[in-house]
């Protein structure tokens, strides 16, 4: 019986470069071979941001998985970190100054470092969950997300406030 | 100048900002802090709208740039909740940049609260979130006027009744003051006191009996008025669903389309029927006694109502705190029923892999979770309950105390303490009541909002005014049909394809490449963002749905069978068609043979809870649904995938007999079912990249070309 190999053929690092185009895109070089505007996508996103990144082209074909971007030159790794950050927008709340439920519907009033951040949560059962022990993940209705990395070191009033929704 | 301006909340480093976005005829600006991007509209071939993970993008396509969009401009980045203003935005810039012509930009789908700037839920005209309760049951009162008057008198016969209970106390201190206890200025009415007693007794029986059978029948009344409006309801809300569009259905799941039929129209009811009659009830109640309380002594009424604000402050913080802890328990619960739910139903799976101990151990968590949650809700409610819902019961002791030392001092009867003890019970109900009544109000909008959020849907397809006759020869034109489901995620673009009478067309392509989207387009289940399809150069909105559904029959890859005979399944297609047409309709689609096997034939019960049919069984029944509503036009999706190869044989035998002389559009992924198509189309990316016969695509060596030769190479595999 022939064993299937269940392991990844990752990209070499040293023969991955990113560098920027004039237009502040994200390219990629492989083996010193330009491969043109590339995207990355993480694999497990919460768990392992920097870990399994998926590059591809624009038109979604994978061209191959980095094991971790921390293993690229610093240069490369510094833009493909940007990029990835860039890619994924899942601001931090750092507080939470009231949750108004009106009509079925759930009101937050947060702050996001120094600016206010509004917004609206339905089905807060599906849409307040954790992520990992300690991560809390936010859906709004218009399909942003949030995150609270750890929860339990948070304030107390923004816990006090989230403590019914938690199940 | 004419210009345009939305704004967006991202810089391109992901900071929240307040940028905006001005669109001349001649430039287009992005401006946030102190940064601003200007470009000229002459350099620009296309806008660009991207979606990456909880954010997107706003980029330039420059003219003659590179096919891998490296030379694109970036001109903004925004979060999703800018996503639709965005794309309003894009879709001006790309009018501007093909026409010249800078229109306005359309608030319609745009809506957003003038108030408060929160974006309106989908489907709502008003903002939920300021939206005022008067509102929200101003506009239910409209239902429930046919109801109105009769719900009135109802609940003012339960008003008489509980003014006849009320007599009650008075009684007894007729009794207690004028025959049991005279005192020295008693004037009893009867001269023997043994016969006032009895007499008193009768009447109070007598009152009692009365006043309950008031009660029954003002009740039975309310609760026939209750379920004929929460019929209304359901029905009216059922009507809607039926008449909404696909697009419409598709926001909401089966789930919550069901909830709102059902439960949310049954608390509304709840909420007029009892909610209602107690409203009139309760507060008549809550004036009369408090009058008689005031009349017989007004220094312990004093006492009596001066914990009742106090009492209602507590008690409604109580039932607030009790709500929010007892829907977490509820939410446990519901985690653990989910798990549970999971576990039974794939307990094949779990023990395939033996991982039950790992199942229980999940289990184990979650029911800790719930005994702990559930723990502590019962020691909160044993602990705040007899405090606070007994607190209001204090002033019976300062009554107690202070009327009794009056009944010592002779400045009271011990009759008149009695009553107003008894009358003081009567404040109870209606000041409990009125503590619960503000939960009650919040659970009636939230369900009545849910209700207006179905009822205020516009239909998207709309029947046009004056229809036109069709009788169709089968000739379908798609002229530059754009579609998205999405206003600004495009499916398929520019698609012209010229279908003629009786010819069959098969589509093909990848996964999610549009086809799916296209028959959905023909059947008009959605129509075109822009551009038309024609039948017999007719536009398909110029035609009433139901007559152009009348005229195309469609056979699905999961044929949905309703519950059922197999007769009423297949007559769904022409519920006036004879059995015997019927039985030649079974019979041409191969379905006949194993009908006939069955014990109860064509009588016997299918779909849920009946007798269940294999795969290429439920496919024959569609056919001969199919075959039963004979249609000029025939859609095929995927009809034949995952069947076994003999039964495969059948139904292709039973589609040719379909197909022959009407115009077909089949989707097959399998290639060889296709054979008998005139042309083959391949959609690729929302575009048709190639059209042909299989000889023709196959010499081209594209697409079609390396699926065939995919395919084959799987085949052999196979073998």
């Amino acid at each position: 019986m022939e064993t299937i190999k269940l392991s990844l053929e990752f990209l070499n690092p040293e023969e991955c470069r990113f560098f920027k185009n004039k237009n502040g895109f994200l390219v990629l070089e492989l083996n010193n071979e330009e491969k043109g505007r590339v995207k990355l996508s993480r694999s497990y996103p919460f768990s392992k941001p920097t870990e399994y990144i998926c590059i591809s082209d624009l038109e979604d074909k994978e061209i191959g998985i980095l094991r971790d971007i921390n293993e690229l030159d610093n240069t490369s790794f510094e833009l493909a970190k940007e990029e990835l950050e860039t890619r994924y927008f899942c601001p931090t709340i750092t507080e939470i100054k009231s949750i108004k439920e009106k009509m079925g519907h759930f009101y937050f009033e947060t702050k996001i470092g120094v600016k206010d951040r509004n917004f609206t949560v339905k089905n807060i059962t599906r849409n307040v969950r954790f992520a990992g022990e300690d991560t809390l993940l936010i859906f709004d209705m218009d399909g942003n997300r949030y995150i609270m990395p750890e929860f339990s070191k948070t304030d107390v009033k923004s816990q006090r406030l989230l403590e019914p929704y938690l199940y | 100048m004419k210009e345009i301006k939305i704004t967006f909340d991202l810089s391109p480093e992901l900071e929240l900002v307040d940028g905006i976005l001005t669109l001349t005829k001649d430039t287009v600006t992005a401006e946030y802090n102190s940064t601003k991007i200007e470009y000229s509209v002459s350099d620009i071939e296309e806008a660009m709208q991207y979606t990456d993970i909880g954010c997107g993008r706003l980029e330039l396509k420059v003219k003659n740039g590179k096919g891998d969009q490296s030379d694109n401009l970036p001109l903004c980045r925004f979060s999703m909740t800018y996503v639709s203003e965005i794309g309003e935005f894009t879709k001006i810039l790309n009018h501007l940049i093909k026409t010249g012509e800078l229109t306005d930009i359309s608030t319609k789908d745009l809506p957003i609260c003038p108030k408060c700037h929160r974006h309106l839920f989908k489907n709502m005209s008003v903002c939920l979130y300021c939206i005022k309760k008067s509102y929200v049951f101003g506009r239910a009162i409209k239902y429930f006027k046919p109801y109105l008057i009769p719900m009135i008198l109802a609940g003012l016969a339960l008003t008489f009744s509980n003014v006849l209970s009320a007599f009650m106390p008075l009684f007894n201190s007729v009794l207690i003051d004028d025959y049991l206890m005279p005192t020295a200025d008693a004037t009893p009415y009867f001269e023997s006191r043994t016969t006032g007693i009895i007499v008193i007794a009768v009447m109070m029986v007598v009152v009692f009996a009365l006043s309950k059978v008031i009660t029954v029948l003002s009740t039975r009344a309310t609760n026939k008025i209750g379920s004929r409006f929460s019929n209304d309801l359901r029905l009216m809300v059922y009507k809607k669903v039926q008449e909404l569009s696909l697009t419409s259905m598709s926001k909401l799941t089966a789930g919550n389309v069901i909830t709102r039929v059902t439960k949310d129209t049954e608390r509304v009811k709840d909420f007029f029927n009892e909610q209602g009659r107690y409203l009139i009830e309760q507060v008549i109640m809550l004036i009369l006694v408090l009058t008689i309380l005031i009349i017989t002594n007004p220094l312990l009424t004093l006492l009596v109502v001066i914990p009742v604000p106090i009492a209602l402050f507590m008690i409604s913080r109580f039932w607030r705190s009790t709500h929010v802890r007892y829907h977490k328990q509820w939410r446990v619960n519901s985690k653990a029923t989910s798990i549970l739910h999971d576990i039974i139903k794939g307990i094949r799976v779990v023990k395939a892999f033996g991982n039950e101990d790992r199942e229980i151990e999940k289990f184990q968590k979650v029911s800790k979770e719930l005994a702990k949650v559930s723990a502590s809700n019962e020691k909160y409610w044993a602990r705040t309950f007899p405090f606070v819902g007994n607190f209001i019961a204090l002033s019976e002791f300062l009554v107690l105390i202070v009327g009794g030392k009056m009944v010592l001092d002779g400045e009271m009867s011990l009759g008149e303490l009695t009553r107003f003890n008894l009358y003081l019970a009567y404040l109870y109900a209606p000041l409990r009541w009125i503590s619960s009544f503000p939960r009650r109000l919040a659970d009636a909008s939230t369900s009545l909002v849910k209700i207006y959020e179905i009822l205020d849907e516009e239909p998207q397809i709309i029947d046009s005014s004056k229809p036109k006759e069709l009788n169709t020869s089968g000739a379908i034109e798609f002229k530059n049909v754009d579609f998205g489901y999405k206003s600004y995620e495009p499916v398929l673009k520019d698609i012209n394809l010229k279908i003629e009478p009786g010819e069959m067309i098969g589509l093909v392509g990848h996964s999610g490449a549009g086809k799916s989207t296209l028959i959905n387009l023909c059947m008009r289940l959605y129509d075109p963002t822009s551009g038309s399809i024609t039948i017999d150069g007719t536009d398909l909105r110029d035609f009433e749905q139901s007559v152009l559904r009348d005229n195309i029959g469609v056979v699905f890859q999961e044929t949905y069978l309703f519950s059922g005979s197999v007769f009423e399944n297949i007559a769904y297609a022409r519920p006036d068609a004879s059995l015997e047409e019927v039985i030649a309709a079974a019979k041409a689609a191969n379905a006949h043979e194993f009908v006939i096997k069955l014990p109860d034939g064509y009588n016997t019960t299918i779909g849920e809870n009946g007798h269940t049919l294999s795969g290429g069984e439920r496919q024959r029944i569609s056919i001969a649904r199919a075959i039963l509503k004979n249609p000029q036009i025939l859609i095929l999706d995927e009809a034949t995938s995952s069947l076994d190869p003999e039964t495969e044989i059948k139904i292709q035998e039973a589609l040719q007999r379909l197909t022959k002389g009407r115009t077909t559009i089949a989707i097959a992924h399998r290639l060889a079912t296709l054979r008998n198509a005139d042309r083959l189309v391949v959609i690729e990316k929302g575009h048709i990249a190639e059209c042909g016969s299989h000889e023709e695509l196959v010499n081209l060596g594209g697409i079609y070309h390396d699926l065939v030769m995919a395919q084959r190479q799987t085949a052999k595999l196979k073998n």
